[in-house]
């Protein structure tokens, strides 16, 4: 077993922790200024208020499903912006998911379910559900099996470091390339 | 507003079409902008049915009855309330509340899945589009809500069914609904990973809450569709086999089926293609229940009448569904291998196969007794029905099994249990079902099959108070706290399997409350004023009849003293409800008095209003209240059982320093 992987495991206290996959790059929004969600917001209130403007004099409850109905139609402006800004934002990349990405967040999922699967049977040991000999074949066989996921975790090109390094890369370039929008708007 | 109500189902088609264009290409191109672009498109197809939901609730709230279905499904007088919920009281209007479901429930399930299974996501965009669109077809064709009258509309409505005009058919439909539509999102997610061949335990892991979600609606629907029958249909009963209550049943059954043998595949990575097949059948199975509903195939008090031009279109697509899911199935068999092998019948993942097949073969069984007037018309050209005894004599026994299987389950081991373990673990609950057994047989209780199922409820109960014992024992040892911490850390830890001993002990209450029926008092009387009836320890006297008016219903109410060995309990008023735009179909109220032990239930089917006699059904319903208070009990093992991760962070873990081995983790 590697280091890293002996480490996390003793960190966690044996438990199994699911580890989400590596997340992907953000679009860089931070910062302030106008977003589209303060217009949709602003011109929400200002259609629900004119609508219960030009319903005024009728009943509560005409009133009430006029507004309802002038706010969910911000809910069609939202969905039309998410339909169309993906075409427009230049923080996506047009390239597809990675074969290596895939391989390695199968196999943390793996490696959480073989972790829980020795606490469990660890447990079914304490209440003696299983035999010894059972019990010793199972457990062997599964922390083998971490061992090798691990191991494979830990290979060459897959690493934690080599993944932590190529993130931290990613994230350095994008948030050079904001911080000059940034100045260039300014 | 009408033409509005259909420009945006006819937008949500166009836009849902565009969904799976950009899904399907971005994901085959490896394009992002395509595929974030789907997604966008995905959630507004949500929100453009928000807004069609928003336009007809306006309607019904206006009294619009230009629309043709707002004239059918409410009229002035009906209360605000009714008038909201009318949206669903139609064919028309419940497959559109079923598609904003079906749209609001999969965004949802885009949104929080969106990260962690991003190869998965466009083809479970467009799979999930692809049945809105269907659904949504359906409505621009052929059951448009927002369809109006060509000449001049009526100047009132014709109202809500009377026999909808009740609390728990408000919140009856919605929650049987939010089931159905549920279980669409572990079919879209086990056709993404079919399709794209991603078949580890990854989308297991995204649907495993979801179909939980769903099948917790599905129980809420039936168990309240149960409680409506009880109290609206006045018969004395609250399940009778009827085939709309069945098509909510059958993917209940395979749902349950799905959440047992999932815990196999994570744990010992088998019953892969089984699980992946059972997914497919509980989605179709909602389809069929749709279908069974609306089509018209079966007669039913509940269905909507019959429709040619549905049943086609409902044959097409359930077809289409069939025929791509199998094929899918078959394609990527190869990989489907599982891991291991059953290496012994005596252990959990046998239990949990074999109370798959139990399941599974009480879906088919329902199935055919449903459809059995159907397909002896076709034929025979005679149609010929099953009624309740056929589901009772098939049924019962197969209760009893699955009951039986819930509490050998967790005592076996994975893998396989030995004849030591298997003394050890089976000694007290064998012991505590045969001493209830025995306490039975001395009380004289001689109706078998709930004296069985008394003593097995027994034996469950025993099992799951022996497991939460033994493991706060070890935890207990592991911690070193007390038995109170220790069992409420038990629970937190491990919400799955300890919710899931509460979801079996809810199970329990409902079958104690099934068996009660095994003494139930049923009579008929016909009472003239200040006369008297006695059933059993009940004495009725009838104090007379009184009409009453509140503009939407004349009600005729029966006043009736009621005392229990002698000693007087109050007055119970059972009625008959006639509302004026349905006075063909009076309403049966009846009147109950509830305690745990026993429901007496009075209905009053005919009266005399000259000489004040009426007539009365009396029933005498024991435990029947078990079975509400067991849902009840099954929610909250469902709850914690759904609690995410994070939930129980605040916790400290007092764990000594040389006890870290053994957890519940």
């Amino acid at each position: 077993m590697s280091r890293t992987s002996s480490e996390e495991h003793r960190k966690t206290g044996g438990r199994a922790v699911e580890r989400k996959p590596a997340p992907l790059p953000v679009t860089p929004d931070e910062g302030g200024g106008l977003r589209p969600w303060h217009v949709l917001l602003v011109g929400t209130l200002v259609a629900a208020a004119a609508g219960v403007f030009a319903a005024r004099g009728t009943s509560l409850a005409n009133t009430l499903s006029v507004a309802a109905v002038i706010a969910t139609v911000s809910l069609v402006a939202a969905g039309l912006f998410r339909t169309v800004a993906p075409f427009w934002s230049s923080g996506i990349e047009e390239r597809p998911e990675t074969a290596g990405g895939r391989r390695r967040a199968a196999l943390e999922r793996e490696k959480m379910l073989v972790l829980r699967s020795i606490k469990e049977i660890e447990f079914d040991r304490a209440m003696r559900k299983i035999s010894e000999a059972d019990f010793q074949e199972m457990a062997a066989r599964l922390r083998s099996r971490a061992a090798s996921l691990m191991r494979q975790l830990d290979g060459t090109g897959s690493g934690y470091r080599a993944l932590v390094e190529r993130d931290l890369a990613t994230r350095v370039g994008q948030a050079s390339t904001s911080a000059s929008r940034t100045g260039d708007s300014l | 507003m009408a033409s509005l109500g259909s420009f945006l189902l006819m937008a949500t088609f166009v836009v849902s079409a565009y969904a799976i264009a950009a899904s399907i290409a971005g994901a085959r191109r490896g394009s992002r902008r395509l595929v974030d672009s789907g997604v966008g498109a995905f959630h507004l197809a949500a929100a453009l049915m928000t807004v069609a939901s928003a336009v007809i609730v306006h309607a019904f709230v206006t009294e619009d009855y230009t629309i043709k279905y707002v004239q059918r499904y409410s009229d002035r007088l009906q209360p605000m309330f009714y008038k909201l919920t009318s949206y669903w009281g139609g064919l028309d209007g419940s497959i559109m509340f079923w598609v904003f479901l079906l749209a609001v429930f999969g965004s949802l399930a885009v949104h929080v899945n969106r990260e962690r299974h991003r190869e998965l996501i466009p083809y479970v965009v467009s799979i999930i589009s692809s049945v809105q669109l269907f659904f949504l077809l359906v409505m621009v064709v052929h059951t448009n809500p927002f369809e109006t009258y060509l000449v001049q509309a009526p100047v009132d409505g014709q109202g809500l069914n009377p026999l909808l005009q009740n609390m728990y058919m408000v919140v009856h439909p919605p929650s049987l609904y939010i089931g159905f539509v549920g279980m669409t999102i572990p079919y879209a997610f086990g056709m993404a990973a079919l399709i794209t061949g991603h078949l580890d335990d990854a989308w297991l892991r995204a649907v495993r809450r979801w179909t939980m979600v769903s099948w917790l609606f599905l129980t809420l629907g039936l168990t309240l569709g149960m409680i409506w029958a009880y109290e609206e249909l006045g018969w004395g009963g609250y399940w009778a086999w009827d085939p709309v209550e069945n098509a909510g049943l059958l993917p209940w059954f395979t749902a349950s089926a799905f959440l047992h043998s999932v815990i196999v595949q994570e744990r010992r990575g088998m019953l892969k293609v089984w699980n992946v097949s059972l997914v497919v059948i509980t989605f179709f199975l909602t389809i069929f229940g749709t279908f069974m509903t609306r089509s018209g195939v079966v007669q039913s008090v509940h269905a909507f009448g019959e429709d040619r031009t549905l049943t086609w279109m409902f044959t097409a697509f359930m077809a289409v569904v069939a025929l791509f899911s199998a094929a899918w199935i078959i394609r990527r068999l190869p990989v489907l291998r599982p891991r291991y092998d059953i290496v012994s019948w005596v252990s959990r993942e046998a239990a949990f196969v074999a109370n798959n097949w139990v399941l599974l073969i009480a879906a088919m069984l329902v199935m055919f007794g449903t459809l059995f007037p159907t397909l002896s018309e076709a034929l025979t050209g005679n149609r010929l029905t099953v009624g309740p005894p056929f589901f009772n004599r098939w049924m019962g026994p197969i209760g009893l099994v699955l009951l039986a299987l819930t509490g050998v389950a967790p005592l076996l081991a994975w893998r396989r249990s030995t004849p030591a373990n298997l003394v050890d673990q089976f000694v007290w609950p064998v012991g505590f079902a045969a001493a209830v057994t025995a306490a039975f047989v001395a009380l004289g209780v001689r109706v078998w099959s709930s004296g069985l199922c008394f003593a097995l409820c027994a034996f469950v109960v025993a099992t799951i108070v022996q497991e939460f014992v033994r493991g706060a024992r070890v935890r207990r040892a592991a911690t070193g706290t007390d038995w109170l911490t220790a069992t409420i850390g038990l629970v937190t830890r491990e919400r799955r399997r300890y919710g899931g001993y509460i979801v079996h002990l809810g199970i329990v209450l409902m079958f104690l409350g099934f068996a009660g029926g095994g003494f139930k008092v049923d009579e008929q009387v016909l009472l003239k004023p200040g006369q008297e009836a006695t059933v059993r320890h009940y004495t009725v006297r009838n104090d007379g009849v009184k009409v009453t008016d509140d503009g939407q219903k004349q009600m005729v109410t029966g006043h009736l003293f009621v005392s229990e060995d002698g000693r007087p309990l109050g007055t119970l008023r059972p009625a008959r409800w006639f509302y004026r735009k349905h006075e063909e179909q009076p309403t049966t109220e009846v009147a109950i008095r509830r305690t745990f032990a026993e429901d007496l239930y009075v209905v009053m089917p005919a009266y005399e209003l000259q000489d004040q006699s009426i007539s009365l059904q009396i029933v005498i319903n024991p435990l029947v209240n078990w079975i509400w208070a067991g849902f009840g009990i099954l929610f909250l093992g469902t709850g914690i059982a759904l609690l995410p991760d994070r939930a129980f962070g605040f916790a400290p873990v007092a764990a000594r320093a040389d006890a870290g081995a053994v957890s519940a983790q």
